[in-house]
């Protein structure tokens, strides 16, 4: 009896926190399902494209969202007016997107808002206008909008991917530098040539593309403007003219030349015209990369025996081994966020894409396809190209970061390969 | 003090024990009230046995007649001597009877104090029992209500459980959510489970990890089992709560 009134006690003295102050409910832990959101085909003037498909397919592949089907809505609200919320929260949805269209001297215009189901209210009300030949640019600027309302991350529908294809054999072989909207869409030659094409790498302003050609019989390096085609021939030394990166500040280039014997990683001032050597190694180096700093580059070298990636310190040109998992790490790209890196890394005699965390060293395999190779990351860091092989057919496959979403990009004639995913372009 | 009042509670020896050390207590203390008040005993007064002597010298009488005159005398004197006796006699009777009044008055007045004694400590004792059983019964009360509280504690523990679990499985977090953010989210219920409002009182900074949150609550609509709590704890616990979302399971 008294021991229980002694314990009775004790549960009075940590009872006043559970009974008396307003209880707290902590929740750590979740289920990160694609979020179920009804796109309701856009109302008023008809346009061009059917903008509201356009966006639900960037929010599919995105691997966040689930998109209603359309044939399941029970009518086609254009503003958030005419909603009746119980309809869509039937259907599962937890968000909607309404839009109107309208045309005002020639353009488009289109009056789009971002609802909640469950609470009726609205998270934005926006507009895109543009004409008619840019719907598409239009529906992926609203995907960007819902995109980054919905999940906290700037959307990369916007943005574009380099690549190359070859068609064709022997006499009839051709190579084609291409640019394609991120889904693939809206496809637009940069050249052609009966050589190789080879390590598109896009400037930070996006306007602009440094590449490999093997036009002239050799390895050159050149630049070209997207908009007006111009280009120019930076460097035809003897030797390998390869693997250029843009720095962050567009200034300069890193590449790597043989021209003193050996693949040495170079940096070329665009500017000024001037190379700097930045390794001195009698293995190779080869595949730099800028980190998001612009102080350092990553790159390939099989300095330790075997390709492994390496860090290098421009300023003092000091090298740091980054990857000590398995005897293949290739081909390194890093996310925006300058902590995920990306690469090339075989397993079990497979060559994967994997990812590693450079502030945690952790290791993630991502990609079941093999042969998989040149891979590059979305501005927003939330998706990966890369390619791979589909039989016998070189094909680009996207997955995402978290290794949840993977599909291939729309099959081309010939083979697809190289690709390099934009910055963001506005 | 709190040991000595729960000490008859805690076992009947000790109750019987600590009874009996009070009514000693007691006794005690009145016995030697009682001692006090003995000096005003009876005394009985010794009293002396007092002769009035006449000390007026009379008148010589005359020899001749001083023969029959102390005959007179002493026949008077006899006769004196007489009275005296019978005067002194009847004062010793009454001198007795008053006595023995008085002796009867105490008698009485001692029962009196011993019957108002005896009253006193039965009252006393009464008092003392009822203190004992309002003592007890307060213990009781607050034990009851202590394990009252227990009990709505626990249940309270077993329904935030369920609301944890409940949101927990609708909370689907957007992939800028980072291990280490912190959202305060506040709700109100209706008796029903109901959810009627949901606000944010505390951003984690990020609006989508703030929307996923506020989503999760709102996305299960009713807390099903919360009608079949008490209406009290429902009342003390539930109506208002208040939210904490910190994942702790994402990979960054």
């Amino acid at each position: 009896m008294k021991k229980l009134l002694g314990s009775c006690c004790f549960i009075l003295l940590l009872l006043p926190r559970v009974l008396w102050a307003e209880l707290t409910i902590e929740i750590t832990h979740g289920v990160d399902n694609p979020t179920p959101i009804a796109i309701v085909p856009f109302g008023g003037a008809q346009l061009p494209r059917d903008a509201g498909k356009i966006v639900s397919d960037d929010l599919l592949r995105s691997g966040l969202f689930r998109p209603i089907p359309r044939t399941d809505m029970l009518s086609f609200p254009v503003s958030a007016r005419d909603v009746y919320f119980r309809d869509w929260r039937l259907l599962g949805a937890e968000y909607l997107l309404v839009a109107d269209t309208a045309v005002r001297s020639g353009n488009y215009e289109i009056t789009y808002s971002l609802l909640q189901v469950h609470s009726g209210k609205t998270v934005f009300t926006k507009i895109v206008k543009g004409p008619g030949r840019l719907v598409r640019g239009l529906a992926h600027r609203i995907s960007d909008e819902v995109y980054e309302a919905i999940t906290g991350v700037r959307g990369a529908f916007s943005t574009r991917v380099a690549y190359v294809t070859a068609t064709g054999s022997g006499q009839d072989i051709a190579y084609r530098l291409m640019v394609s909207d991120a889904d693939g869409a809206r496809e637009g030659l940069m050249l052609k040539s009966k050589e190789p094409i080879m390590s598109p790498t896009w400037a930070p302003n996006g306007k602009e593309l440094a590449y490999v050609s093997f036009e002239s019989g050799r390895p050159a390096i050149y630049r070209q403007s997207l908009s007006t085609a111009k280009r120019e021939k930076l460097t035809d030394f003897k030797g390998l003219n390869g693997a250029p990166s843009w720095s962050p500040d567009g200034r300069k280039l890193a590449m790597v030349l043989s021209k003193d014997g050996n693949p040495e990683i170079y940096m070329y001032d665009l500017q000024t015209r001037q190379f700097t050597r930045l390794t001195r190694h009698f293995s190779i180096d080869t595949e730099p990369n800028w980190m998001p700093d612009g102080k350092s580059l990553i790159f390939t070298s099989d300095r330790g025996g075997n390709p492994q990636i390496y860090k290098l310190t421009v300023a003092d040109k000091r090298v740091e081994r980054l990857t000590f998992n398995g005897n293949y790490n290739a081909r390194p790209r890093l996310a925006q966020d300058g902590r995920t890196l990306v690469m090339v890394h075989r397993n079990n005699g497979r060559f994967h894409i994997a990812s590693q965390d450079l502030k945690t060293g952790d290791l993630r395999v991502l990609t079941q396809t093999y042969l998989d190779e040149s891979p590059t990351v979305a501005p927003n860091g939330a998706m990966l190209l890369y390619a791979t092989k589909q039989g016998k057919k070189g094909v680009l496959a996207a997955v995402s970061l978290d290794a949840g979403v993977k599909f291939f990009l729309p099959a081309r004639r010939g083979d697809v390969r190289e690709p390099a995913w934009s910055p963001f372009l506005n | 003090m709190g040991n000595i009042l729960y000490g008859p509670v805690a076992s009947h020896a000790v109750a019987v024990f600590v009874s009996l050390v009070l009514h000693a207590v007691v006794i005690a203390f009145l016995a030697g009230h009682w001692v006090a008040d003995e000096p005003r005993k009876i005394v009985t007064p010794t009293y002396i046995n007092a002769i009035l002597l006449e000390l007026e010298a009379k008148p010589k009488p005359k020899p001749k007649e001083q023969a029959d005159q102390a005959a007179k005398r002493r026949a008077e004197e006899r006769r004196k001597a007489e009275q005296r006796r019978e005067a002194e006699a009847e004062r010793k009777r009454q001198q007795q009877k008053r006595a023995e009044e008085k002796h009867r008055k105490e008698q009485a007045e001692r029962e009196r104090q011993e019957k108002l004694k005896r009253e006193r400590e039965a009252a006393q004792r009464a008092e003392q029992e009822r203190l004992r059983q309002q003592e007890f019964a307060n213990a009781l009360a607050e034990e009851e209500k202590l394990l009252q509280a227990a009990n709505d504690a626990q249940m309270a523990a077993a329904y935030s459980a369920y609301i944890r679990e409940r949101i927990a499985s609708n909370w689907s977090r957007p992939p800028s959510a980072r291990r280490g953010m912190k959202a305060v989210l506040s709700i109100q219920l209706l008796p029903n489970g109901q959810v009627a409002s949901v606000a944010v009182v505390e951003s984690s900074g990020n609006d989508a990890f703030d929307r996923s949150a506020e989503q999760a609550v709102r996305k299960v609509e009713r807390f099903e089992r919360l009608k079949e709590m008490s209406s009290d704890v429902f009342e003390r616990n539930f109506r208002r709560l208040t939210l904490l979302f910190s994942p702790d399971d994402l990979r960054l």
